[in-house]
């Protein structure tokens, strides 16, 4: 249609139709004739106008956008107050603590609710922003005994309320008093209460407030719990403490912890829980429960919450034992009790190995004793010593290497070597530096760094002693290697030690020395390898070397020194070996896990050069090794990792493809498995990493598929266990970069959930990290580039706040910070795609800028074009080499709209 | 207000760099009142009129208006104005953004204007209509402005842009007219 564009032209329609619109309607025609003069596409331009002007209306009239926000207030204020938001409240139904519960009508479909409106005086802001953040999941608890969760929200006049499924049924502790409800009835209907409570577990919900009026019993005998999640929403650990806050709990039914005001978990519903059974067994008149029942109670109802049923499944599988007359489990002795705290029972093996500890212990104390007492015991003794230093070693070797791939045997295993080292050492001091013991020490230290700490391996994540234990183990390898240069054992030895140092550095975030201890290693495995050929074994290893150069070089998913061809180039040897050793032993399962290991590594750096399509190929083709491994060797811990971090990988993958669905369901998937392993061996860091880790990959992926609350959820999750690691292990700069990483995640979320200033606080929280790790010259390529994402993030974080100076001061910081990080490693696509994005924000900003800067708007609009072309020129540059992935051809594509926008403007 | 004193010393001085440092502090103010009037913190019937936002953040920000010139206080409402529709057209890109399931959204928005996105105006047409109309007529497109976002009234806008009631009335009947027939289609 005719827009006219040209000013003075508008001048022209513009005196023209004010002077039209003064004159009466008829003599509209008549008028327009004289004034256009015969112009006639003038004329129609200006009838359109007209005609455009009748039907306008009170099109922006009456109503500014104060108006807007001011009419919106009054609208769900009904006469008679009866109304809250959509629903008609009908009568009260039941009052609580935490306020009155209504039935109610929900206006369009009248279908029957039940609203509870929070009494007055509770943090309404931080119910209404807990709700909003918690609203997905509360929706997710579909279960048969579960009161459905409908809707909330907070009224005109500050009222909080939630709407939930209206049920028909009587209060648990009225059924209970009922003639009909017998013991085995009550007993079942607690399991069906257990099971539905279960479910919410399963589902990340905890309900903190169980009691029997918060349980319905329909007439068919079916329990229905009410207000789940509620308790949560009204009394959040991370609620802003005022003055006014209330505690939401029943003390009669809050476990001890809840009492003092300490986190909550699951078995804080244990606790609850058995209060309620003890309840519904003491109900008027029926007598004491039996010592089997009483038993189960004290189970549930037990100070120490570690005391506790693990589950509430384990609560009710036990209730369920009575009802069937079996034993239950809370009858077990205590010493079988702790035992199976100490070791899951699952693995036999492992409590096995913690009774022969302790045996030999025993023994080895007695055998020193002696040891010590006369000369004339001599020959007896050393025979002694000689057994124990046997015993020992088959202790630590044999027992340990047999039990060290068992889930859960973590633990288990640093009992095992420490105590072995304990003897060795002992037996060293008695025998004065004897070489073949002194041997045996150093082995010893080295497995026990390796429980420690080093993250290649299920560990303990103590890197200060990991470190100590390899350094020591380096040290007497070094003697006993320079005093016998031939031996090839010593050599290799001494390269085991050289690594597992350069595998502690690396954990540490030390890469500089890392990578020097991992480059004395290479040189010994070289030399070995060239010596013996055909040994596999020392291919082998030195395959495994390459790998971890390759890691420590420029592995994007670890702390690396940015020396991308480094990586590829030692991924490269390592692939080869591996082929080489594969085409002589195809079905050595050794090798095909390896390879697929690195296959998914050598995807990762296809990625980091922008070959996206080659990186989904390798991760898919080790995808499938890793799956035929993992069904020959089910119970391997060690394979287990490999497959998820497979899947941490080709979660990337996929989504660089635009896959973003099936990786979301691969983290789902992966998240499934990790935390069941966490369950196994809850001291296991490597699994509480890789959980963070794929949280994080959940959440990005989410946050790609526009779901900014799932997630920040997301993200608080994998936030709550990195922050559980760097508290266990201050030492680990890996956790640290976790940590930061996960921070900034977070803040991502919660930038685009238009949380902006928790954002903002989080990305403050990150770059102090981060900067104090650059202060402290242990920060990396890796570490700049925290920097330089958080502060871009909290440029942008500042900016939607109207902050503009500071905003673009910490926009050009990232922006500088990500050119010289993308200079240092010109191959990096991520790189690149990151300093194109950082250009693009910057150039936002500026044009943001510029609309709402009277004085220098044009300034502004040509800086927002400079870095707005640099973006599109980078982005530009990556899709005709071939480098830009899927989801940056869509940035690119915005980048051009606004880019096109902007250059307009300056040009006008 | 604390900062009273401070914003009428910005305010009197008027210049650029008084205007940039004044920006932010104002914008805070706006996002403040509009995420308390989504919070319901204020009652039904709390004396606040269907007023201006700006107006409102006028008087918090400022209080006294007469130490300040009205030049001063004019190029506040400018600001205000144009800062309230940023605030608006941020909500919306990044709803749109969403709902089309475009890249993520590079701002942070204010949930607090929410309800915006289903109201009787899509704030982000009118915003790119406004752009357009200023290319042909700038003063009609600041009279748009200051009246939809900074809610003032005809006599108010006049004053501000220092132009007869007369001539606000009628190019505001014109861009009206002009924006229905460019956001409702062809008349």
């Amino acid at each position: 249609m005719g827009t006219q564009n040209n000013p003075d032209r508008y001048d022209k329609i513009k005196e023209i139709f004010g002077v039209a619109i003064e004159r009466p309607v008829e003599e509209e025609s008549d008028f327009l004739a004289a004034a256009c003069g015969g112009d006639e596409q003038l004329r129609r331009e200006i009838e359109s106008l007209l005609r455009a002007h009748r039907k306008a209306g009170p099109f922006l009239e009456g109503v500014s956008a104060a108006a807007v926000v001011h009419n919106s207030l009054n609208r769900d204020e009904r006469p008679g107050g009866r109304q809250i938001d959509k629903y008609r409240l009908e009568k009260e139904i039941g009052r609580g603590g935490m306020g009155v519960v209504y039935l109610a009508e929900y206006e369009d479909f009248r279908r029957r609710v039940a609203v509870k409106l929070i009494k007055r005086g509770m943090d309404s802001d931080a119910i209404l922003e807990r709700f909003n953040r918690e609203r997905e999941i509360l929706a997710a608890l579909d279960h048969p005994f579960i009161a459905r969760f409908l809707d909330g929200g907070t009224t005109a006049d500050g009222v909080s309320f939630f709407v939930m499924e209206y049920v028909d049924g009587v209060p648990l502790d009225e059924y209970c008093r009922r003639p009909d409800a017998g013991l085995r009835r009550r007993l079942e209907l607690f399991c069906r209460i257990c099971e539905a409570v279960g479910f919410a577990h399963q589902k990340l919900v905890i309900h903190r407030d169980l009691k029997p009026s918060n349980i319905l019993v329909t007439s068919d005998g079916r329990p229905k719990l009410l207000d789940f999640g509620i308790a949560k929403l009204l009394d959040s650990p991370d609620a802003r403490e005022t003055a006014t806050r209330q505690k939401v709990l029943t003390p009669a039914y809050a476990s001890p912890e809840q009492l003092r005001g300490e986190p909550v978990d699951t078995t804080s519903d244990v606790y609850s829980l058995g209060k309620l059974l003890g309840e519904m067994l003491a109900a008027e008149g029926r007598g004491r429960p039996d010592s089997d029942l009483a038993a189960v109670l004290e189970t549930s109802l037990r100070e120490d919450r570690a005391r506790r049923y693990v589950s509430v499944d384990k609560f009710a599988d036990d209730v369920r034992r009575y009802l069937d007359g079996r034993p239950v489990s809370a009858r077990r002795d205590t010493f079988a009790y702790r035992a199976q705290k100490f070791v899951r029972r699952n693995y036999p093996a492992v409590g096995a190995a913690t009774l022969f500890t302790v045996m030999l212990l025993a023994g080895l104390a007695v055998l020193i004793r002696e040891n010590r007492r006369t000369e004339r015991e001599h020959a007896k003794a050393e025979q002694r010593f000689n057994d124990i230093r046997k015993l020992t070693n088959s202790f630590m070797f044999e027992f340990h290497d047999s039990i060290e791939n068992l889930p859960g045997a973590t633990a288990a295993r640093r009992l095992v070597v420490a105590r072995a080292l304990e003897y060795l050492n002992k037996l060293s001091e008695e025998s004065g530096g004897d070489a073949e013991l002194l041997r045996e020490l150093a082995t010893a230290y080295a497995k026990l760094g390796r429980i420690q700490g080093n993250s290649y391996y299920a560990n303990l994540g103590d890197t200060d002693g990991a470190m100590r234990s390899y350094q020591k183990s380096l040290a007497i390898r070094q003697t006993l290697s320079a005093a016998d240069p031939e031996s090839v054992e010593l050599r290799e030895e001494l390269a085991d030690s050289f690594e597992g140092v350069g595998d502690i550095y690396y954990t540490a975030d030390d890469l500089p020395n890392g990578l020097s201890s991992y480059r004395s290693a290479q040189t010994i495995r070289e030399n070995l390898a060239r010596g013996a050929p055909a040994d596999p074994s020392y291919q082998s290893a030195l395959a495994g070397l390459y790998a971890k150069i390759g890691d420590i070089s420029g592995m994007e998913s670890y702390a690396n020194l940015g020396d991308v061809p480094g990586a590829l180039e030692n991924y490269e040897k390592a692939t080869a070996i591996d082929e080489k050793l594969l085409a002589v032993d195809p079905e050595n399962s050794n090798y095909r896990k390896n390879y697929a290991t690195r296959l998914t590594n050598l995807g990762m750096l296809y990625r980091t050069v922008g070959k996206t399509s080659k990186a989904l190929e390798a991760c898919q083709k080790a995808a499938d090794l890793f799956r035929t491994l993992a069904a020959a060797d089910p119970n391997n811990a060690e394979n287990r990792f490999h497959v998820l971090f497979n899947q941490a990988t080709l979660r990337y993958a996929l989504a660089d493809e635009g896959r973003i669905d099936e990786s979301i369901e691969l983290s789902r998937q992966t998240i499934g498995a990790l935390t069941a392993m966490a369950r196994e061996d809850p001291n296991d860091t490597h699994v509480t990493r890789s959980l963070g880790v794929a949280y994080n990959g959940l959440s990005r992926g989410l946050l790609q598929k526009n779901d900014p609350v799932g997630a920040t959820q997301n993200a608080r999750l994998a936030l709550n266990l990195v922050e559980k690691l760097v508290a266990a292990d201050a030492g680990s700069g890996e956790s640290r970069d976790d940590l930061i990483f996960t921070l900034e995640l977070l803040a991502e979320a919660q930038l685009a959930g238009r949380a902006y200033e928790p954002a903002a606080g989080n990305y403050r929280r990150a770059l102090e990290l981060a900067e104090k790790q650059l202060a402290a010259g242990t920060a990396n390529a890796r570490g700049r580039e925290y920097l330089s994402i958080g502060l871009a993030g909290l440029g942008n974080a500042l900016a939607a706040e109207g902050n503009f100076g500071p905003a673009l001061d910490n926009l050009r910081k990232s922006v500088s910070i990500a050119e010289e990080l993308a200079a240092g490693s010109p191959v990096s696509a991520p790189l690149r795609s990151r300093l194109a994005m950082r250009y693009y924000e910057l150039g936002k900003v500026c044009d943001d800028f510029a609309r709402t800067n009277i004085g220098q708007s044009a300034t502004r609009r040509e800086e927002a074009r400079n870095w707005l072309q640099k973006s599109y020129a980078l982005w530009d540059e990556m899709r005709k080499n071939g480098t830009l992935s899927k989801v940056d051809a869509d940035r690119l594509e915005t980048v051009s709209t606004l880019l096109n926008k902007v250059s307009r403007q300056v040009k006008s | 207000m604390e900062k009273s004193g401070e914003i009428t010393e910005l305010l009197r001085k008027g210049d650029a760099a008084a205007l940039e440092e004044l920006m932010p502090i104002v914008y805070r103010e706006l996002h403040r009142i509009a995420e308390a009037l989504f919070r319901r913190e204020y009652r039904v019937n709390h004396t606040l009129q269907p007023t201006a936002l700006v107006n409102e953040a006028y008087l918090r920000l400022v209080g006294n208006m007469d130490d300040v010139s009205w030049q001063n206080r004019a190029q506040f409402f400018c600001i205000a104005a144009r800062l309230m529709r940023q605030i608006l057209v941020n909500h919306a890109v990044a709803g749109r953004a969403e709902k089309r399931g475009g890249g993520r959204s590079f701002v942070a928005l204010d949930e607090a204007l929410s309800f915006f996105s289903t109201r009787d105006v899509e704030i982000l047409a009118l915003h790119e209509a406004l752009e357009a109309l200023a290319a042909v007529d700038r003063r009609q497109s600041e009279i748009v402005e200051l009246r939809f976002f900074g809610g003032l009234t005809i006599d108010e806008t006049a004053a501000v842009l220092e132009v007869s009631s007369a001539t606000v009335k009628r190019d505001w009947e014109m861009a009206k007219a002009w924006l229905y027939r460019e956001l409702r289609g062809d008349y």
